[in-house]
């Protein structure tokens, strides 16, 4: 065998680069995940182990959306609702700018509660549970679930000026650890919420992020106007359609013109996946 | 234009990391509301549902048994140690903001009771 054809035997195929390319967007969305997912479980450690010594963040004062929740309060009185922090305003804030940057990874990279949607998934497929999949045309009407829990959210917050969504929220509920350290303390609607998410989403890839996550739908309305979004290549794209099968919010890709749907969490699977860089 | 596909989870996560501290490079960023609580220093608005019952009847200067007899027969073995919050686990319908009506009354009694202040002409 000669130099070149050794050379040639070495360098990737196209099939080679695009796994590549797969492992590694996947590989770097994971560890980011993990990442943010620690920083929020040490949160809620800490603040289990010294509740009464105010020193450590509870999770919901690390947690974007209460900016969404005391808004409202906040711009007509100057006031936060309970349990809502400035740390709620800062992180919001953020958010909104990053959003408007670069549309919303937020989901995709660091929310906590999408990376215990991922993992569950994940756990289904290896535990051969069936994956359910939802008719197109109530998938559609189904994700409108979210913008109707954001109105409810938003007006029992404004007219209890406390923060009503914690008895039902998710995030809370797995997150804030009371299942470990306090499961008295749990509010019955959170232990329902969180039940139906764990088990509805090794069934459904990202079911509460599909249908009724408050901040997911203010986070799709702000998507639209971002600078950064992901674009089908008409030209270069083949219509393979391959980038349908690995978006975990189910959007169809493939069908794109241009933009990808403003429900997109930019994961970045439909990219990497992609094997003519259609987009 | 083309981008690399890294460039938007990289602007969203280096935002979000440098929230936190840019947030208190401001002097924005704070991650609870409780503050310190002085004696006799403390209005009834200003009772929270994180302060237990001890810090509130020093702020408020009333005593703590007072307090706890104020919550109500179910309240009996409550100890002076408890989180307000942790009350409504002990006592059905207990909710802060009724209670400081009560907390209001109390205090008005105090002063009553501690005698009428000279007031200035």
């Amino acid at each position: 065998m000669s130099i070149d054809e050794r050379a040639v035997r070495r360098r990737p195929t196209k099939a080679q680069q695009r796994k590549g390319r797969i492992r590694n967007t996947l590989l770097a969305r994971r560890l980011t995940q993990l990442g943010f997912a620690v920083v929020i479980i040490v949160a809620a450690v800490r603040h289990q182990l010294e509740p009464t010594a105010g020193t450590s963040a509870s999770v919901d004062a690390l947690c974007p959306f209460g900016a969404m929740e005391t808004l409202i309060t906040w711009l007509t009185t100057g006031t936060l609702i309970s349990r809502i922090h400035p740390s709620n305003l800062v992180l919001g804030g953020a958010l909104l700018i990053a959003t408007l940057l670069a549309g919303n990874p937020f989901c995709g990279w660091i929310c906590p509660l999408g990376s215990v949607q991922d993992l569950l998934w994940r756990l289904g497929r290896w535990l051969h549970l069936p994956e359910l999949k939802v008719p197109t045309r109530l998938d559609k009407q189904l994700r409108w679930g979210r913008y109707v829990v954001l109105a409810l959210v938003i007006c029992f917050s404004v007219s209890t000026a406390k923060l009503w969504f914690a008895d039902y929220d998710p995030y809370l509920a797995i997150l804030g650890l009371d299942w470990l350290f306090n499961p008295g303390g749990m509010a019955v609607a959170g232990i329902i919420t969180a039940a139906v998410v764990l088990v509805g989403s090794s069934l459904v890839n990202r079911l509460w992020c599909r249908y009724l996550c408050p901040l997911g739908g203010v986070l799709s309305v702000l998507s639209r106007f971002s600078f950064l979004r992901i674009r089908r290549n008409e030209n270069a794209c083949t219509d393979c359609t391959l980038c349908d099968r690995p978006c975990p919010v189910g959007l169809q890709v493939s069908t794109a013109a241009p933009a990808v749907s403003a429900d997109c969490i930019g994961c970045l699977d439909c990219v990497a996946t992609c094997p003519s860089k259609g987009r | 234009m083309k981008l690399s596909r890294w460039w938007a989870p990289a602007v969203v996560v280096v935002v979000m990391l440098l929230a936190a501290p840019v947030g208190q490079a401001a002097g924005w960023w704070s991650t609870s509301g409780r503050t310190q609580v002085v004696a006799q220093q403390l209005s009834v608005d200003d009772v929270k549902g994180w302060m237990t019952i001890q810090q509130a009847a020093d702020g408020l200067g009333i005593p703590s048994q007072t307090l706890i007899d104020a919550l109500g027969p179910q309240a009996a073995g409550l100890a002076p140690s408890t989180a307000f919050k942790d009350v409504e686990a002990t006592v059905d319908g207990f909710e802060l903001s009724t209670f400081r009506d009560r907390l209001r009354e109390l205090v008005a009694d105090q002063s009553a009771a501690a005698g009428p202040s000279a007031t200035p002409e």
